[in-house]
């Protein structure tokens, strides 16, 4: 008998030794689960936070570039704007320029022109070329510099459509040395837009 | 007689003249209105082919070229150390002084300050003979440096002094001396010129048998240069030729070092400008810049200077060996004046050799390296000087069997061969030790004996061995992996793996590693040796390979050439021993088994 | 200020071959001169002159001589050579591959014209580069180090991620922190509208195309204007960063394209050709190009270059990449395997190399350890793929254990430190924490390119 109940105590202990495991092991899955459902949240947390995060980083991205574009846009209505004007500026110029021909300083000024061009284009024989207007002017001119220089000269019958100034060609046609003021305007086109440019937004003055 | 002639031809560097009958072959000449520098290099008839120093934009035919009479020359006398030229031996800060930061066209300079004072010290007087090369006294050129007055190579012999200053401060437009011989008496300056392309006379040649130490384990200990000797080191882009020139040129025991930038990277010759004034010579306690000279001729600047400026730069270390002084001389890269060789050959339409270089290329380079050497200089006090001429190669695709390449290893002795797989897997410096050699190893190890270590020969010998049966396993290896070897031979890999990092890889860039000097180089060398050799005996014993390969003494062998310092060499006794004791320790378990096999 | 006298006009035409035009009669033409001429039918075209001498000038004709007649053609030399106009205005334009406006708006006003083929800067007054550039790109940032002022390429092939990659950069770089003083320089040099259309989106879409410039020479567009293309955006670049203060990011794309342009010019002109069929002087020529990029002393701005090219079958000794590498201050190589793996950024990190990174890090800087991890992850990848080669041979069983960590380690290297998105900004810490989770998983005894006390502070491993 003692055996029998040392037995039984012994299956007894063992069996109340399997109980406080077994609830220990309930109790530790049931905690784990529940730890487990806290690790899911604060997962899902995460994913959470990650996905508003990438969503306000693509929101920023697309402010970004909005505000980006919207200025660059502006910005280049405000150069068309100004390019417009610029033009504008220019071609009164231009007309002033056609309409002040007959000023005495013109003259020196085509004179100036004529001497520096028939030695540029390095031929003996040149043809001349200016507008209707201006061929008697170089006429006198060439009369009375011609002892200068050893260059024949002779000036084109054809007139050519330009504001002032002339077109030197050899001879031979196969060189064209053009200083003509259109082309002298157009070369220095870039300067004087700057500078109109300059006037147009208000910011100080001209440069040297 | 002046010469005056015209432009008829403008061809990038290249132009042709007119009107040029009584110019000389290599004349310096003015080109244009902007009075461009440039030199003669082809007559034919009247025509004369210039090649210009600067960049020929806007250059037009009609525009004038004038003679100055003389051959490119450069101006040797104080004031040069610690300077940086163009190819021309225009200074780089009065260039940018007159131009700003991008080099403009047409600048005159002087090389050096005219004006500047020295304190000259006379060592000869009044009556003493003089003749080429004698030295009338000394200047501190630098405190590094004490420069000798040298009369011209050029001046008569033995000719008297008949005046010289006293003791005081001079600038260089002053006479000091003046000797005379025959009623023709010469002023003589602290300056004088020479033409670059005319090797500098001497005495007398000595041969090399002192070796250049350069603190670079692989270069002294296994591929040295003499003083005076010559070496190249070609190799692809990134293997480390420019990090191994700045390291020779900082740490090499030398006098005065001169540095040419020859069509390479701008920021790299800055990098030295930067750099060496706060790098500390270690034999002499003063900043480096005190014995450098820099010549940079960039990538980007005219290609014609570029050609120039290797005689430039050797010129003026010519000037320096006459001197007495262990001068050397580095050229990056010489692929590149080459190239520019090339160039100017190409314009002119010769008949090119191989891939487009001129015939000449290789007579070119034999001229160049012709010009390093030991000497005794001319005149009197008897001195010896050196050149040591270091030529970086840059083959294109890294292919060693290009013109350049082939034709530069007939001229010179050592050979430091960078490997582009090395630079890929960071062994650097990537000098591959199997296809590197020196032909001044035995020459050399005198000195090592006397000065370092008698055991310096050996040593070397022992461990390259080690690298070279490691040469040969490695085909096996790559066949059937390391484990089909025996342990003997593993252990052979092992160590040559230690030899690699611990001695061969050296970093420039850290502070402790970037110099390693003779006793420290024999030191570390020694250490990998006992090792394999008590490994070796530990094997024998039955000891097992794995028990060798966990010993903690192989990671502290590996950084000791980083962890322990110059200062510190005492440390490297500690290694020794501690290596003593692991072995000690390990033979200690090795016996137990040794026992249990003999009870069996 | 701009030239007042003409330049003058001439019409004897000797000969047109290839790309050049030979021009009799000529008495006065300077050497590298700009030409502008005119065909029969009244189109303008521009030029340079190559070779000039009594009587007879060579002209290199930037669009091409399609079309052009020996009679009826006239070129005038303009007396200056090819400028480029610069102003602030520039930022946010788009011009075609010769610097001329090519979104529709008027020619900028400028500020100055500068020669578009710089001059060289004196080596004295370089600043040395030295500031980090954080890309967010982790192998960038951990081993291939940018800095301020650096030229470094992406090596690439035909299909690979370059622009890609040079875009994040150039986001991440230049534009995320939107510093007011970054600008970005883009040329496309005969790249395919697509490709360029790609980098404008994407500048677009960071908000930084109005602080970029761009240049477009595309795959139809003629061929010899590639050779100005580079010239006009850096010098446009070279503005920006020194007279405006700039930090400027020029991206180059498709240097290849460059090149050939180059040797197409050489072989119409019977040059005696180097390697390939290249003229001697390529490396001459790029190094005028890549040796812009820089800082000078006392002035604020930089000029950081990378430039893109494909090396022709993936062959880096192929004369362009290799004398691109011989200039600039590393390279990026994308790899050909990584590609096919999936792995992005795809560079193959043994080849690459950035000469400047020493410079740029450790203490004071980014952290005292950065130098030695970067050299610690170049030896650890070495060593996993020459294992990774063996292992193809003996298999794993063949491998001594601390083989098997290497090959390991190989591996997390690719898919845990190199691989990233293309939208992931990692910051510098991020990185090299990453790098040492990497470096980590090998026996302390490895790390023999890492110091003691580094080792002592970030080793996370096992001994
Ligand atoms: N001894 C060294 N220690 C550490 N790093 C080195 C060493 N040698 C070379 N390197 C590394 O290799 C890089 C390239 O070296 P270097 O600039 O000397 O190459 P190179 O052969 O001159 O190339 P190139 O022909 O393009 O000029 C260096 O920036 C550096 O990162
Ligand atoms: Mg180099």
């Amino acid at each position: 008998m003692s055996s029998n109940s040392a037995l039984e105590r012994t299956i007894n202990k063992v069996l109340s030794k399997k109980e406080t495991e077994l609830i220990s092991q309930i109790d530790a899955a049931y905690q784990e689960s529940l730890k487990n459902i806290e690790d899911s949240k604060s997962k899902l947390e995460a994913e959470r936070t990650k996905i508003i995060e990438s969503a306000k980083k693509q929101a920023e991205n697309l402010k970004r570039q909005i505000v980006g574009s919207s200025r660059l846009n502006a910005r280049n209505k405000e150069l068309l704007m100004l390019e417009n004007d610029v033009n504008e500026a220019f071609e009164k110029a231009k007309a002033r320029l056609m309409s002040s021909g007959k000023e005495e300083s013109y003259k020196s000024l085509m004179t100036r022109i004529i001497e520096d061009s028939l030695p540029t284009v390095g031929s003996d024989e040149v043809v001349i070329e200016c507008n209707k207007n201006d061929s008697e002017l170089v006429k006198k001119i060439l009369a009375e510099s011609t002892k200068k220089s050893r260059i024949k000269t002779k000036i084109s019958d054809q007139p050519i459509n330009v504001i002032g100034g002339v077109r030197v060609k050899s001879a031979d046609n196969t060189m064209t040395f053009d200083n003509t003021l259109d082309s002298r305007i157009e070369r220095l086109k870039p300067l004087i837009r700057k500078n109109v440019a300059r006037m147009l937004r208000g910011t100080a003055g001209e440069e040297e | 007689m002046v010469v005056k002639g015209r432009i008829v031809w403008v061809s990038g560097p290249a132009v042709k003249a007119d009107g040029m009958s009584a110019a000389k072959m290599y004349e310096t000449v003015e080109v244009g209105d902007s009075k461009l520098i440039g030199e003669v290099i082809r007559l034919t008839g009247d025509i004369a082919f210039i090649q210009v120093y600067e960049s020929t934009s806007g250059l037009k035919p009609g525009e004038p070229v004038v003679g100055t009479g003389q051959p490119l020359s450069v101006l040797l006398g104080p004031g040069i150390i610690g300077r940086i030229y163009d190819g021309i031996q225009r200074p780089l800060d009065e260039i940018a002084q007159k131009s700003g930061a991008f080099i403009g066209r047409g600048i005159q300079t002087t090389p050096v300050d005219m004006k500047k004072k020295f304190h000259f010290v006379p060592s000869m007087k009044k009556g003493d003979v003089v003749g080429p090369g004698s030295i009338l006294g000394v200047v501190d050129e630098t405190q590094l440096l004490k420069h000798s007055i040298l009369v011209p190579p050029y001046h008569a012999k033995d000719a008297k002094l008949v005046d010289i200053v006293a003791e005081g401060d001079y600038d260089l437009e002053q006479v000091i001396a003046t000797s005379e011989k025959d009623g023709v008496k010469v002023p003589l300056k602290m300056y004088h010129k020479w033409p670059v392309r005319k090797p500098r006379p001497y005495a007398e040649r000595y041969d090399p048998t002192v070796p250049l130490v350069t603190g670079q384990r692989v270069i002294d200990t296994y591929f040295p240069i003499a003083k005076g000797g010559t070496g190249a080191i070609p190799g692809g882009f990134g293997t480390g030729k420019t990090v191994t020139m700045h390291q020779i040129a900082k740490w090499a025991d030398s006098k005065v070092v001169v540095y040419i930038g020859c069509g390479e990277r701008g920021n790299e010759m800055t990098e030295v400008l930067v750099e060496f004034p706060h790098l500390i010579d270690p034999r002499s306690g003063r900043p480096l810049m005190e014995r450098t000279v820099l010549v940079a001729n960039t990538s980007n600047m005219p290609v014609a200077a570029r050609e120039a400026s290797i005689y430039t730069g050797v010129t003026m270390a010519e000037y320096y060996r006459d001197m007495g002084f262990d001068v050397v001389l580095v050229a990056d890269s010489t692929s590149r004046w080459a190239e520019a060789l090339r160039e100017m050959s190409g314009r002119l339409e010769e008949m090119p050799a191989e891939e487009g270089y001129p015939s000449y290329l290789a007579s070119r380079l034999a001229e160049f390296y012709e010009r390093a050497g030991r000497v005794r200089a001319l005149g009197s006090p008897d001195r010896a000087g050196s050149v040591t001429l270091v030529g970086a190669v840059s083959p294109s695709g890294a292919d060693f069997t290009e013109p350049v390449t082939t034709h530069t290893i007939r001229f010179i002795k050592t050979f430091w061969a960078l490997d582009t797989r090395l630079a890929y897997s960071r062994h650097y410096p990537s000098i591959n030790w199997m296809q590197s050699y020196s032909g001044y190893l035995e020459d050399v190890s005198k000195w090592w004996k006397e000065n370092v270590s008698p055991e310096w020969y050996e040593l070397r010998s022992e461990s390259y061995h080690i690298l070279q049966r490691e040469d040969t396993l490695k085909e096996i290896v790559r066949l059937l992996g390391p484990e089909a070897l025996p342990d003997e031979e593993k252990l052979v890999l092992e160590v040559a793996r230690m030899i690699k990092i611990g001695i061969l890889q050296q970093n420039s860039f850290d502070k402790v590693d970037t110099y390693c000097g003779p006793e420290k180089q024999v030191k570390l060398v020694k250490l990998m040796v006992k090792f394999f050799k008590e490994a070796q005996k530990a094997l024998k014993s039955e000891v097992s390979l794995t028990e060798i390969r966990a010993m903690p003494i192989i990671t502290q062998l590996l950084k000791a050439k980083f962890e322990i310092p110059e200062e510190q060499l005492q440390k490297l006794q500690d290694l020794d021993k501690e290596l003593d004791e692991q072995f000690r320790k390990l033979s200690a378990g090795g016996s137990k088994t040794e026992e249990v096999k003999v009870v069996a | 200020m701009p030239e007042t006298t003409a330049g003058i006009e001439y019409t004897k035409v000797a000969e047109i071959k290839g790309p050049l035009m030979v021009i009799d009669g000529i008495t006065k033409a300077s050497f590298d001169e700009l030409v502008e001429i005119e065909t029969s039918e009244g189109e303008r075209r521009l030029g340079k002159v190559l070779e000039v001498g009594f009587g007879k000038a060579v002209v290199q004709v930037f669009e091409g001589t399609t079309g052009l007649t020996i009679t009826g053609t006239k070129a005038k030399f303009l007396g200056k050579t090819m400028e480029m106009p610069v102003s602030q205005e520039l930022l946010g334009r788009v011009f075609d591959g010769l610097g001329r406006p090519n979104d529709g708006l008027p020619d900028p006003i400028a500020d100055k014209f500068l020669d578009v083929n710089g001059e060289p800067m004196n080596p004295e007054r370089r600043e040395y580069p030295t500031s980090f550039i954080q890309t967010g790109v982790s192998v960038i940032d951990g081993m291939l180090t940018l800095v301020r002022g650096q030229k470094l390429p992406i090596f690439s092939g035909s299909g690979m991620p370059h622009n890609i990659l040079a875009a994040q950069i150039a986001r991440q770089a230049a534009v995320v922190g939107t510093k007011e003083d970054f600008a970005v320089v883009f040329a496309a040099i005969g790249v395919q509208y697509s490709e360029a259309q790609y980098f404008k989106r994407s500048l677009e879409e960071s908000g930084a195309l109005r602080r970029s410039v761009l240049f477009l020479n595309l795959a139809d567009d003629p061929a010899i204007e590639r050779i100005i293309t580079p010239r006009v955006a850096l010098t446009v670049a070279e503005y920006l960063a020194y007279d405006l203060g700039m930090h400027v990011l020029a991206i180059l794309t498709d240097m290849t394209n460059y090149a050939e342009a180059l040797r197409e010019i050489s072989a119409a002109r019977e040059e005696v050709p180097g390697r390939k069929g290249y003229p001697g002087y390529l490396y001459t020529d790029l190094a005028n190009n890549y040796e812009r990029a820089g800082r000078i002393k006392g002035k604020d701005g930089s000029v950081t270059q990378v430039p893109i090219l494909s090396m022709p079958a993936d062959d880096i000794t192929h004369p362009i990449p290799d004398l691109t590498g011989y200039i600039t201050e590393g390279q990026i190589v994308l790899g050909r395997d990584l590609f096919r793996k999936g792995v992005y950024p795809p560079v193959n990190v043994l080849m690459s190399l950035s000469r400047l990174m020493k410079d740029g890090v450790g203490e004071g800087k980014t952290r005292s350890d950065h130098m030695e991890v970067g050299n610690q992850l170049y030896d650890l990848y070495s060593r996993a793929q020459e294992v990774r080669a063996l292992a193809e041979i003996v298999g794993r069983a063949g491998l001594t254990g601390t083989d098997l960590k290497y090959l390991d380690a190989g591996d997390m290297f690719e898919n845990y430190f190199l691989k990233q998105a293309a939208d992931e900004n990692r910051n510098l810490e991020e990185t090299l924490g990453r790098a040492w989770e990497v470096l980590s998983t090998l026996p302390e005894g490895e790390l023999t390119k890492i110091k003691d006390k580094h080792v002592k502070q970030y080793y996370k491993g096992s001994k």
